[in-house]
């Protein structure tokens, strides 16, 4: 169950495992202190506040005072949201991926690999193109860019 | 099966309500973005800004004096190596550390002038919408958010002097408003007693001449462009042939805008040593690729996806 709840608060734990959990939690007073401390563990090392003492208290007597039935129903809702976003992010992976392999070779590589002139050309680009805006106070060349190479034909 | 088609008509209208809040009628829009693209001909200020695009940070001193209707101004980096930038009018000095060549354009658009005097044209790109109120270097701003009406542009946020109509910050974000671009005044005295003194050069600048670059009216016979397929909402502001570095003969450079934002284009025959494939740093993204005997490369701030269409109108 640690291993599930410790998944829900990655926001990693599969949907459906989601209602088990929260059953567990409304039954379980030490996994929910468990919980609680993880939480509180957790904003302190992002460096946000701690929730207030007594908050445990207070989230489990609405967690009982939740009719059981409601929860089922958001999780139904959550997985439909889930579902385009799934999608969606497939959807970006075969893109990068057929962009990646468009033309033959992957070669993947950032300007320091690249070669001199290659990175003097992209250089020669974005100084033109800032030109063409009129603004001289700008010093950034590729240094920094990533730069993905599609493969040479 | 009808409810679920119910429950995703509501999800799309909550959406567009939620994106539409705060909307502006577009006549109010029109006087807003005038107002801050005319301020910074009205108004007198001295001030630092930060300039940062993707990772890389800058921060400029300005002093900017308007006399008469004419805008005497001096720039200078306080970070990096030395920059300084004078103008008086339309004539522009420069001084940059360790030489360098520099064109200045008619339609150059320094921080915080950053929008065209007709806004008309912004706004069939773009839809302005209220964002409330907050403070800018110590001066109550107005927030504003330029939203695009398609994707083949990001959206942006401007901070507007509440008095002056000056713009004292302005940002380009991606969709999920991750922060690409900004600029921002960080110190500012606007109007009163502006010291002259700032404005006379400390480095030895030179007067720099508008681009000697003559525009061309037609494609050199190798570039066949489709310009039915550029991207919607972007107009062809110039086209020139510049000399470039180990090239033997001149690129094609052709600058796009869509009121807010510009992208060029650059054509060439033969093949330069850049491989197909794209880049990015903050707002701004490159794209490249060869068309048989020519090479094209997309730089801009937009969206990769709107630099691969430009790249496609020079399909051969």
């Amino acid at each position: 169950m640690k291993e599930k709840l410790s998944a829900l608060m990655d926001g990693e734990l599969d949907p459906r495992e989601v209602e088990e959990v929260l059953v567990s939690l409304r039954q379980d007073r030490t996994l929910l202190q468990e919980w609680a401390s993880w939480q509180a563990g957790r904003d302190i090392l992002k460096g946000e506040g701690v929730a207030q003492a007594g908050f445990v208290e207070r989230f489990s007597r609405r967690l009982e005072a939740e009719p059981v039935v409601i929860a089922p129903r958001r999780i139904r809702v959550l997985r439909r949201l889930a579902v385009p976003v799934t999608v969606a992010a497939s959807v970006a992976f075969v893109g990068i991926a057929v962009w990646q392999y468009y033309g033959g070779s992957i070669e993947p590589v950032t300007a320091n690999q690249m070669a001199a002139e290659t990175e003097a050309v992209l250089h020669d680009y974005l100084a033109a193109h800032r030109q063409s805006e009129g603004n001289p106070f700008v010093e950034r060349g590729v240094q920094k860019a990533q730069f993905q190479v599609a493969g040479q034909r | 099966m009808r409810s679920r088609g119910f429950f995703a008509l509501m999800l799309v209208w909550l959406a567009g309500t939620a994106m539409a809040a705060g909307r502006l009628p577009d006549q109010q829009a029109v006087r807003l973005l005038q107002r801050m693209a005319q301020a910074p001909k009205q108004v007198s200020f001295h001030g630092v800004y930060v300039q940062q695009y993707g990772d890389s940070l800058e921060t400029i001193r300005v002093c900017h004096v308007v006399e008469n209707g004419l805008v005497n101004e001096r720039r200078d980096s306080l970070d990096g190596p030395v920059r300084e930038m004078v103008r008086q009018g339309d004539k522009v000095s420069l001084f940059v550390q360790g030489g360098g060549a520099f064109e200045t354009q008619p339609d150059g658009r320094l921080f915080p002038a950053l929008l065209p005097d007709d806004p008309t044209f912004v706004l069939e790109n773009y839809t302005l919408h209220q964002a409330g109120r907050e403070r800018v270097a110590g001066h109550e701003v107005e927030v504003y958010d330029l939203l695009p009406r398609d994707t083949l542009r990001f959206p942006h946020r401007l901070w507007m002097h509440t008095g002056s109509g000056l713009l004292l910050k302005a940002s380009t974000t991606g969709y999920r408003r991750e922060l690409y671009d900004l600029f921002a005044f960080s110190q500012l005295q606007l109007g009163g007693q502006i010291d002259r003194g700032q404005l006379k050069p400390v480095n030895p600048v030179k007067p720099l001449n508008a681009s000697r670059l003559g525009g061309i009216d037609s494609l050199p016979a190798w570039g066949r462009q489709d310009s039915k397929a550029v991207p919607h909402g972007f107009k062809l502001v110039r086209q020139v042939l510049r000399p470039m570095v180990k090239r033997t003969r001149p690129v094609l450079h052709q600058v796009y805008s869509d009121g807010v934002v510009s992208v060029s284009v650059f054509a060439e025959e033969g093949r330069p040593n850049l491989p197909d494939g794209s880049g990015r740093q903050g707002a701004l993204n490159v794209h490249s690729r060869q068309w048989g005997s020519v090479h094209v490369t997309a730089v801009g701030e937009v969206p990769h996806e709107t630099l691969e269409l430009f790249v496609r109108t020079f399909k051969q």
